[in-house]
């Protein structure tokens, strides 16, 4: 088999459509930290997944429906009147069935404005819950050499072996905005 | 050394020492790789938000089996062994490499070995026990933020035993016992340990509350 990995975004850096937007645009670049670099993925092959805290939405408010929060941030078209009925236990487990709908509900709903997703999260008692978004192939680990920079700094001295091997390519970045 | 042209990302610019994984961003040599793809509906996934990249097994989450089965490689290794700790302290109190070897557990090797133990001396000595419970609810131990879970658990283990008689409940208070102890901040061990000790003392294990008062107390 051949090994994965599955990462988080942080909603304090990215909300659920700014992650899947530049995603989109610019592909994925993950930090991690330099004493737990994933060994074993194969560039091409493995999947780099993706989870997001805000990606599935339960609505929780007396007397209100995910439907009648699909009719806010959607659209009429969109509401369909065969939702599942939400689980019960706190935590949400991976066979959980999810609205089909979800993923362009919680996408839409994270483009309002910041007031506007207030009001209904207050509104429609919205509950949030972590889910894998999406994914991409693994190219490779980098590590960003620091500016006129030729070898490791020393508190990287550990991952030496792994640019021996080729494992971790040493890189610039340039930026052109 | 590769030199690579990027556009700044919402979440900044690459820190000089940092390490990133890479995807999706059509540099590699083949260049022919798929952009992002989006799962819809998203997969739960109940966890927080961590910063390590987690190895798993990627079938096993795209056919949305068990969280367990979820994880590969090291990550298995450490998810296992949270699990276990997770266990152990909710039946020990305490991760099983500190409860094995240790006072009622003295002479034993594994976690199996110390709960027969634990069950063979448990026992339930009703009128000092519930003295020792009231003096702990007297001096206000459930207020201290840090030990109100556990403490609750005690309570509530110590009145499921007399309502049912099942000793399950006497380990599940035993072991609360040991995490209010240890989560006791060490200004206020002194105020407690004693009734602590007593509590365990009067369900039998004498050994490890003679442990615990050589552990807690300053």
């Amino acid at each position: 088999m051949i090994p994965s990995v599955l990462m988080t975004v942080g909603r304090q850096y990215y909300t659920l459509a700014g992650f899947i937007d530049e995603a989109k645009e610019m592909g994925v670049s993950k930090r991690i930290p330099t004493t737990s670099i994933p060994e074993g993925l194969v560039p091409g092959m493995s999947k780099i997944f993706i989870a997001h805290p805000d990606a599935i939405v339960k609505v929780t408010a007396k007397g209100k429906r995910l439907a009648d929060l699909v009719r806010v941030v959607l659209g009429e078209t969109y509401v369909s009147p065969d939702y599942a009925p939400y689980w019960e236990q706190e935590d949400i487990q991976p066979n959980e069935v999810v609205p089909d709908h979800m993923l362009s509900i919680t996408y839409a709903f994270s483009k309002l404005p910041a007031e506007e997703r207030a009001k209904l999260t207050v509104e429609y008692g919205l509950d949030f819950h972590m889910g894998v978004i999406g994914y991409t192939y693994f190219e490779g680990v980098q590590f960003v050499m620091p500016e006129g920079a030729e070898d490791l700094p020393k508190d990287a001295k550990h991952i030496q072996p792994l640019i021996d091997s080729g494992y971790v390519q040493p890189v610039h970045i340039v930026y052109v905005d | 050394m590769l030199t690579i042209e990027a556009k700044t990302r919402q979440c900044g610019k690459r820190k000089d020492g940092g390490v990133y994984l890479v995807g999706g961003t059509f540099q590699s040599a083949e260049g022919t790789l798929l952009p992002f793809s989006l799962i819809s509906p998203p997969i739960p996934y109940p966890a927080g938000v961590h910063r390590n990249a987690r190895i798993v097994n990627g079938d096993a989450i795209l056919e949305k089996l068990p969280l367990n089965e979820w994880w590969f490689g090291s990550s298995k290794a450490t998810e296992d062994k949270k699990l276990g700790d997770a266990w152990a302290i909710d039946i020990f109190g305490m991760p099983i490499a500190k409860r094995i070897g240790m006072g009622e557990c003295a002479r034993v090797k594994t976690a199996d070995d110390a709960m027969e133990v634990l069950v063979g001396k448990v026992k339930f000595d009703s009128k000092p026990l519930l003295s020792h419970l009231r003096s702990l609810a007297e001096n206000r131990v459930s207020e201290i933020t840090r030990v109100a879970l556990a403490y609750n658990k005690l309570h509530e283990h110590i009145l499921a035993y007399t309502r049912t008689g099942d000793v399950r409940n006497l380990i599940h208070a035993q072991a609360a016992v040991w995490q209010i102890a240890d989560r006791l901040p060490p200004s206020k061990r002194d105020q407690y340990t004693y009734d602590l000790a007593g509590i365990l003392t009067r369900l039998g294990l004498v050994r490890d509350a003679g442990v615990l008062i050589r552990s807690f107390s300053n």
